[in-house]
């Protein structure tokens, strides 16, 4: 990471939920589906964001798109807290961060029509006329790819494809300068997911945007992302850059992710075969969250969380043994 | 949308019944063939002439006449009474269902306390403290059916809330207002719509009941329950009064629930 | 030499609206005792449609038009439901995709084991002892306990392993495995993975597996057949088939899969999309369309499965090197 400012950040960020207790209302348990999640992405940079169910991920991102607020912690928007933030910035900030989600299919209201689904971020925040409005919602759909008769179609008629293309006209309609991509292509067949990775490319190099793109998919991250961050039960294990991670994981985690991902080339890493399963938020191991599936683990491991620890330029881990594990 | 409505079997037939209701309504505000009170007890319990189409009653008032000007009372009671349940469920389960928390806990109180009376003794209980007339009825029923729509309200609500779209929304700025009026409401609106158009039949039969009881709309007003309770009297000797208005309940009761039907299939099909 | 499983000609119809279309058109294959075969193909290719005429599970408006199954020898196609029913669980067996819907949510899991062998004969002792047995074979820790546990308390992974228990208890000669991993997290799906391997291995079960994922095929299959738009457009053994790709559906494929080698310019991607069950063109191959090397002959017939030194491929122009 350069010395540029980071376009956002988050510091220790956590995301609490309340858990009715069954037995006893009164008893409130919660779950942390993130806890003190701290990282920091640069302007104009890809930041993949992976990790299995239930590591908060999905939670990060719509906390940056604004879709909850984090239950402690921080969120730096071009250095300043949101906290300190005046109404009139957070409006200002809310147009610069868009979201695009997952389902293509239950992402775009079914009884609405395509232009109107578009058209709606303007209406919203601007006080253009139809005909100014009109024109950019056809600028956009040219610019995503999309035939601008669709305008007037349902969301039920058009493609998987077509539909998240729809999906990134609507988030990018106020010039938003930061995206965050929750799974924007695991529910379209592979030939279809080159054409909008190459659709996100392509955009973020003409529009000059940031983008957080967050996966299951380690292929896809590793082809799109410039740094990547891996995350188990809420916390982030293992951040850096994507060469880094992938070519020295040292957090054992990261190692075992990395071996289990089915490649169509040949691959000379190591297999990990993890035991168990993940473990339940509802019940978090103590200490480090890995160690009840980790080989490596200590008695120390069960006791306290580790920290952060610098492995190389901008390479972190969340592990006590994170300088012995080198390459095997 | 209209097409699949027109090529639905039972929404058409309900369509057709109900239309013919609507034609009675229409032309009672314009024509009647007889003052609907006027007695003339040389005629009475006549059976269908060319100067009588349905015969006259036991005063000897032209039936086609009440049924006409009663058909006003009953369409009233029907959209005033489903109105008001459609109008404040509504309203009480997007406020439940969006807002949660205690605002939700205290609203399915208080509906749980509603819908734990049986609606006709409701009914009874507010027609009582203010009085009979036909305003009174339909407001009584209208608050009895309050709790389902707003169950319905509230489900859909609840739902709707969770979907990826009004997620979707709601980060690129949609106020509450907003999100709640035009992405959740046509989202979940054909099953309160069902609900209403049910509810209609069950409001007129409610108003019909109340009325054989005495506590709906007050003689000498033509109602088509209270012209069923007072037919029953004669339904061996001239059993053709009680078989008008019983026929055209039935009628619109049938009409609606397949209306209703034909809506659900319809709508159904569509998001699906 | 019988094979296990021998698919010929196999043709399948589907009615919408008074009209009937060709879901699988002239799909062969043969499959033998203890080998790994894997079917791949995106949306609409017919994979599914494949493994469910196998085992006999089509759905309503579909039907077999012409072709054969031939199981061990004997036609499946010709077989009646009653008979059909005494093979499936038995001697074919079939494990999909969802794990969460193929468990009854009220019944406790090992019931629904023991079921799985009561349905063709035994007591239920035996029937208890057998079910305990498969859950140790498919790492369940303490399947003791665990038999009496509902769905809703186990994990997806192993809510999986259940399923293949149930679809394993009675040794079945094959077992269809219909992207099997494909809602379950990559760790867990290296897991499963592997203890389908390891199962093919110990109980000689012959393994159709169905996926979209060439990685995942890679990883267990020792012979794949990709298929594209009801047909089948090429078969051979997966390293193979990887390394030098004959069809130039399977090229085009993997030239717009996302690798590390591609990090930096923009990824190929195959023009058009697959066509819709009812505005697919007869007579014409059924790639054309949207393939990089069309040429008018493709146009003018559809190639068949021809086979050069083991291996089969659907283009009047196959062979040749690399893109």
């Amino acid at each position: 990471m350069s010395e540029r400012q980071p376009l956002i950040e988050l510091v220790n960020v956590s995301k609490e939920y309340r858990i009715r207790n069954r037995s006893n209302p009164f008893l409130k348990r919660s779950i942390r589906a993130v806890d003190g999640l701290s990282l920091a992405i640069c302007p104009g940079e890809v930041f993949g964001l992976v990790g299995e169910s239930g590591c908060g991920k999905s939670t990060t991102g719509q906390m940056l798109a604004g879709i909850f607020p984090p239950s402690s912690g921080e969120i730096r928007y071009r250095g300043k807290s949101v906290k300190q933030m005046t109404a009139e910035e957070k409006r200002a900030m809310r147009r610069e961060i868009q979201i695009v989600l997952q389902d293509p299919y239950a992402s775009l209201n079914p009884k609405r029509r395509i232009g109107w689904i578009v058209e709606e971020p303007l209406v919203i925040h601007t006080k253009l006329d139809r005909r100014e409005r009109r024109k950019r919602v056809e600028e956009m759909m040219e610019t995503v790819g999309l035939d601008a008769g669709y305008l007037s179609a349902f969301p039920h008629e058009l493609s998987g494809g077509q539909r998240q293309r729809v999906n990134i006209a609507a988030a990018l309609m106020l010039d938003s300068k930061f995206l965050v991509a929750d799974e924007p292509v695991s529910a379209l067949d592979v030939s279809i997911q080159s054409q909008i990775l190459n659709l996100l490319k392509s955009l973020k190099e003409t529009r000059n945007l940031t983008y957080l793109f967050i996966s299951h998919d380690l292929n896809v991250v590793q082809y799109m992302s410039d740094r990547i961050g891996v995350m188990y039960l809420g916390r982030l294990v293992e951040c850096g850059g994507v060469e880094d991670v992938y070519g020295d994981p040292r957090h054992p985690y990261t190692r075992a992710l990395l071996s289990a991902v089915p490649s169509v080339a040949e691959s000379a890493r190591k297999r990990i075969l993890l035991s168990g399963e993940v473990p339940s938020l509802l019940d978090p191991p103590s200490g480090c969250a890995f160690h009840t599936r980790c080989s490596r683990a200590a008695p120390v491991c069960a006791q306290a969380a580790p920290e952060m620890k610098q492995i190389g330029d901008g390479h972190w881990a969340r592990c006590r043994f994170a300088e012995e594990t080198g390459k095997e | 949308m209209l097409k699949k409505c027109v090529q639905n079997k039972n929404f058409m037939i309900g369509a057709v019944l109900l239309g013919i209701l609507v034609l009675i309504l229409a032309v009672s505000f314009f024509y009647l063939p007889y003052d609907p009170n006027g007695m003339n007890t040389q005629q009475k319990f006549q059976l269908p002439t060319p100067a009588h189409p349905l015969g006259t009653d036991n005063f000897g008032r032209d039936i086609l006449s009440r049924v006409m000007k009663g058909s006003q009372s009953v369409f009233l009671v029907g959209f005033s009474s489903v109105g008001i349940g459609f109008l404040f469920g509504l309203l009480f389960g997007a406020a439940a269902g969006y807002l949660g928390g205690a605002v939700d806990e205290v609203l399915m109180r208080i509906t749980d306390a509603l819908m734990a009376f049986p609606g006709v003794i409701l009914a009874l209980v507010i027609i009582t403290v203010s009085g009979s007339s036909t305003l009174h009825t339909a407001a009584a029923l209208g608050v009895t059916a309050i709790p389902r729509f707003c169950r319905i309200a509230r489900a859909g609500f609840l739902q709707i809330k969770e979907m990826d779209y009004v997620k979707a929304a709601r980060s690129r700025g949609a106020s509450p207002l907003r999100l709640m009026a035009l992405h959740i409401l046509p989202n979940m609106v054909s099953p309160l719509l069902v609900t209403a158009s049910v509810g209609f039949a069950g409001a007129v039969l409610s108003e019909a009941g109340l009325s054989y009881l005495g506590l709906g709309i007050q003689p000498p007003e033509p109602s088509w329950g209270m012209m069923l309770f007072e037919a029953q009297a004669y339904l061996l000797s001239s059993p053709w009064y009680a078989f008008i208005p019983g026929c055209l309940i039935t009628m619109m009761v049938l009409g609606f629930n397949l209306l209703g039907d034909g809506l659900r299939d319809v709508t159904d099909a569509r998001t699906a | 030499m019988e094979h296990l499983l021998d698919v010929e000609g196999l043709t399948v119809e589907i009615r919408i609206r008074g009209h009937a279309y060709r879901a699988l058109d002239s799909v062969g294959f043969r499959l033998d005792r203890g080998e790994i075969v894997g079917l791949v193909g995106e949306s609409g290719c017919g994979k599914s449609l494949t493994a469910l005429s196998v085992i006999g599970l089509l759905p309503e408006a579909a039907r077999v038009g012409a072709g054969e199954i031939r199981f061990r020898g004997a036609d499946l196609v010709e077989w009646t439901e009653a008979r059909m029913c005494g093979l499936r669980g038995k001697d074919i067996s079939i494990v999909f995709q969802e794990p969460m819907t193929a468990l009854n949510p009220l019944m406790p899991v090992g019931r629904q084991i023991a079921e799985a062998f009561l349905q063709h004969g035994g007591s239920k002792s035996e029937a208890r002892a057998a079910a305990l047995r498969v859950m140790k074979q498919v790492g369940l820790s303490r399947p003791d306990s665990l038999y009496w546990e509902f769905p809703h308390q186990l994990s997806g992974g192993m809510k999986q392993r259940v399923v293949i228990a149930m679809a394993l208890i009675n040794r079945p000669a094959l077992l269809i495995a219909d992207e099997p991993t494909t809602a379950l997290d990559v760790t867990i799906q290296y897991q499963i993975l592997e203890l389908i391997k390891q199962l093919n291995r110990s109980l000689s079960t012959a393994v159709l597996l169905i996926s979209h994922d060439l990685g995942v095929v890679r990883e267990v299959c020792s012979r794949v057949i990709v298929m594209y738009a009801g047909f089948i457009v090429e078969e051979g053994g997966v390293g193979e088939v990887l390394r030098r790709p004959l069809h130039p559906y399977t090229r085009q494929l993997l030239e717009s899969i996302p690798t590390p080698q591609k990090r930096g310019r923009p990824l190929y991607t195959i023009p058009g999309v697959v066509a819709a069950l009812d505005q697919r063109p007869a007579g014409v191959c059924p790639f054309c369309d949207r393939c990089a090397r069309a040429r008018p002959r493709c146009r003018e017939a559809v190639p068949r499965l021809t086979e050069q030194n083991g291996r089969k491929v659907r283009c009047f122009f196959a062979g040749g090197g690399a893109e």
